[in-house]
């Protein structure tokens, strides 16, 4: 082993178009990384004199995958400017919808781009592999082609609650424009109820009720050698992970972060989401508050005030500015403290007690964000399909006033995680909107004070066995699911001009 | 049934020719078994479009596929020669074309694209209508 420091650039294919990550290797271990953002965003730009609702048509479509969560987002940030009141009816459909995302996220996430890397060859010796080739292999594998179709019809639901599809704008400040009639609604708990079927069948191998006994790390070894459940993927995955050892690597800073999600009908808590908002360190959980959110560009190309609030912070592309800026990715603080978000930080501090107990016992890793997104999907189907009921003929909109001048906040959790909106009207017009994404937190840069991002810290201490092909880094990389929006998706004739590189450069 | 899906990204400059197309669409007078299609950026998301659908025409921005800028028909093997096999979040239809025969809950369409290289002009608009009027009488 070299005692020089080597640098490297990953390659990543399936992580996203706009994203490089380098590293620095000594004595065959990370030493240091670098996550960069390579593509200038600038929407909150394209916002600025447009109309209080453009919002709502925009900002879905910065996200191929995340549109409703950006519907969501702008559609609270006007509500929360003109103080609206939302029928309870409009916000079970609001959140089903949103819900049906995080559904297909999580398993087209899970099967498709990580559990896909445990089918290549560089596996091949291992006694695994024939199992993981069989299902997970690209375009072919059983269970790689069965998540397109599951996944496919979920998302119908958006298409039936929001009467259009794609690129829906139905949520509104005050609620959602269109009315699904019972039909509808019956449509919907079907593709729901198909959605269960094929979840406890084929992926946790037992129904939900049960799986929800499952609290500790030991009952999870239990479930999973139940011999009958050998055809499910959730002990092959765990399985795989185990003798992968991606439940020692891939941990953090150990800030997790959640604005809270999915708003609760009047009357069905207190705290008011389902998913309750939070920042936790050390099983602590402090409560939530969006005056602690800044936006650092010390490392980041972009002009202006080193930290400020969003509600503030301009995005001032400068491609020229001295120093050692390397993203185009701002770094998203708490506290001025970086923080994990995603579907892990959702669970954790909403207070699931099988990921907790796992990040108690054996600490944080990349198999437990991993096995993060089976939670989730449990835990959100049998809301779903409450809510569903719930919703009636009931009121869908009340007309919230006229938008004035003001601000407002539209905070939720997005697929990948924690996703913000600030929003100033003045005059009739926009005239500041600032968008914090999930992976801003999750590959953010460094901030003024040197600290990296989550995903850096992750990847540091890392042991890298073939320089050439560091599939160590992938899994961890991959179980962040890092998306940086929408690059250009032009048809291309034959190889595809990845912007996510491999091979050493140092 | 016969759709016509336009696919790209308005905000996204290079990514423009197909909403630009639906928008032009909009205005043209289709046959009543059509239905015109604005995909955006949903990639694998479009996949229900194709089923139930004897015909599918998309409208996208290429590269590649001519030695210049211009309109170019693709279809047959010429439609899976992108190397998509992967899954990312940048999957698009060159993915979903590699998938469709697996995973169409029908058998699947015939499917041809109108491909443009290059910005989109009026020349090309004309060139766009002419394929599509022509693929539409067939």
């Amino acid at each position: 082993m070299s005692a020089t420091p080597r640098s490297i650039k990953l390659p990543f294919n399936r992580v996203e178009g706009d994203l490089d990550i380098r590293v620095e290797i000594k004595d065959g271990q990370v030493s240091d990384a670098w996550v960069s953002g390579t593509m200038f965003r600038g929407f909150e730009n394209m916002m600025i004199g447009r109309g209080p609702l453009d919002g709502l048509v925009i900002t879905p479509r910065i996200c191929g995958i995340c549109s409703t969560s950006h519907l969501h987002a702008a559609a609270l940030a006007l509500d929360h400017l003109t103080d609206a009141r939302v029928p309870d009816n409009a916000t079970r459909l609001r959140n089903v919808t949103q819900m049906a995302e995080h559904l297909q996220s999580d398993m087209r996430h899970l099967f498709l781009m990580f559990a896909v890397d445990f089918a290549h060859p560089c596996y091949q010796s291992r006694s695994f592999f024939p199992q993981a080739l069989a299902r997970y292999a690209p375009l072919k594998g059983e269970t790689a082609l069965e998540v397109v179709r599951q996944t496919r019809r979920i998302l119908e639901i958006v298409a039936i609650i929001g009467g259009q599809w794609p690129h829906s704008s139905f949520m509104v400040p005050g609620g959602i424009v269109s009315v699904p009639s019972g039909a509808d609604l019956r449509q919907c708990r079907h593709l729901v109820r198909q959605f269960r079927n094929w979840f406890e069948e084929r992926i946790i191998g037992g129904s939900m009720e049960d799986w929800g006994q499952v609290k500790t790390l030991s009952e999870l070894e239990a479930w999973c050698a139940d011999p009958t459940r050998n055809q499910a993927e959730l002990p092959l995955l765990m399985q795989i992970g185990r003798e992968l050892e991606l439940d020692k690597g891939g941990a953090g800073h150990g800030y997790y972060l959640s604005c809270g999600s999915l708003p609760l009908p009047a009357g069905e808590s207190e705290d008011g989401h389902l998913l309750a908002a939070g920042f936790m360190h050390k099983g602590m959980i402090q409560p939530w508050n969006a005056k602690q959110v800044a936006e650092d560009v010390s490392f980041s190309w972009y002009a202006g005030s080193a930290v400020n609030s969003p509600m503030i912070a301009e995005t001032l592309p400068a491609l020229d500015k001295p120093g050692e800026a390397y993203s185009w990715v701002k770094a998203p603080r708490y506290r001025r403290l970086p923080a994990e978000t995603g579907p892990l930080a959702e669970l954790l501090i909403a207070g699931q007690p099988l990921l907790n107990n796992w990040v108690e016992t054996r600490g944080e890793s990349t198999l437990v964000r991993e096995l993060a997104r089976v939670v989730r999907c449990a835990e959100l189907v049998p809301v779903m399909e409450r809510w569903l009921r719930e919703a009636g003929s009931g009121e869908c909109y009340r007309h919230p006033g006229e938008i004035k001048s003001g601000t407002g906040i539209g905070l939720t959790q997005a697929s990948r995680g924690a996703l913000g909106h600030w929003l100033r009207i003045e005059d009739g017009l926009i005239a500041h909107y600032q968008i914090i994404t999930p992976t801003s937190w999750n590959a953010s840069p460094r901030d003024e004070r040197g600290v990296r991002g989550p995903l850096e810290e992750a990847l540091v201490g890392t042991s890298v066995a073939n320089e050439n092909h560091p599939i160590e880094l992938g899994h961890i990389v991959r179980s962040y699911d890092p998306c940086l929006v929408c690059a250009v998706h032009s048809f291309r004739n034959g190889e595809a001009l990845s912007r996510l590189r491999i091979g050493v450069i140092g | 049934m016969r759709r016509i899906i336009c696919i790209g990204n308005r905000l996204m400059a290079g990514d423009e020719a197909g909403p630009a197309m639906f928008d032009r669409l909009l205005g043209e007078s289709l046959p009543e078994d059509v239905e015109l299609v604005d995909g955006g950026t949903r990639g694998l998301d479009l996949l229900p479009f194709f089923d139930g659908a004897r015909l599918v025409v998309l409208i996208d921005q290429v590269e590649g596929f001519r030695p210049s800028s211009g309109v170019v028909l693709l279809e047959g093997e010429a439609l899976q020669c992108a190397s998509e096999k992967r899954f990312d979040h940048q999957a698009g239809i060159g993915y979903l074309l590699q998938l469709l025969p697996m995973v169409c809950d029908m058998a699947p369409p015939q499917v041809r694209m109108i491909g443009i290289e290059g910005c989109l002009n009026e020349k090309k608009i004309a060139h766009c209508l002419n394929i599509l009027q022509q693929q539409l009488a067939g």
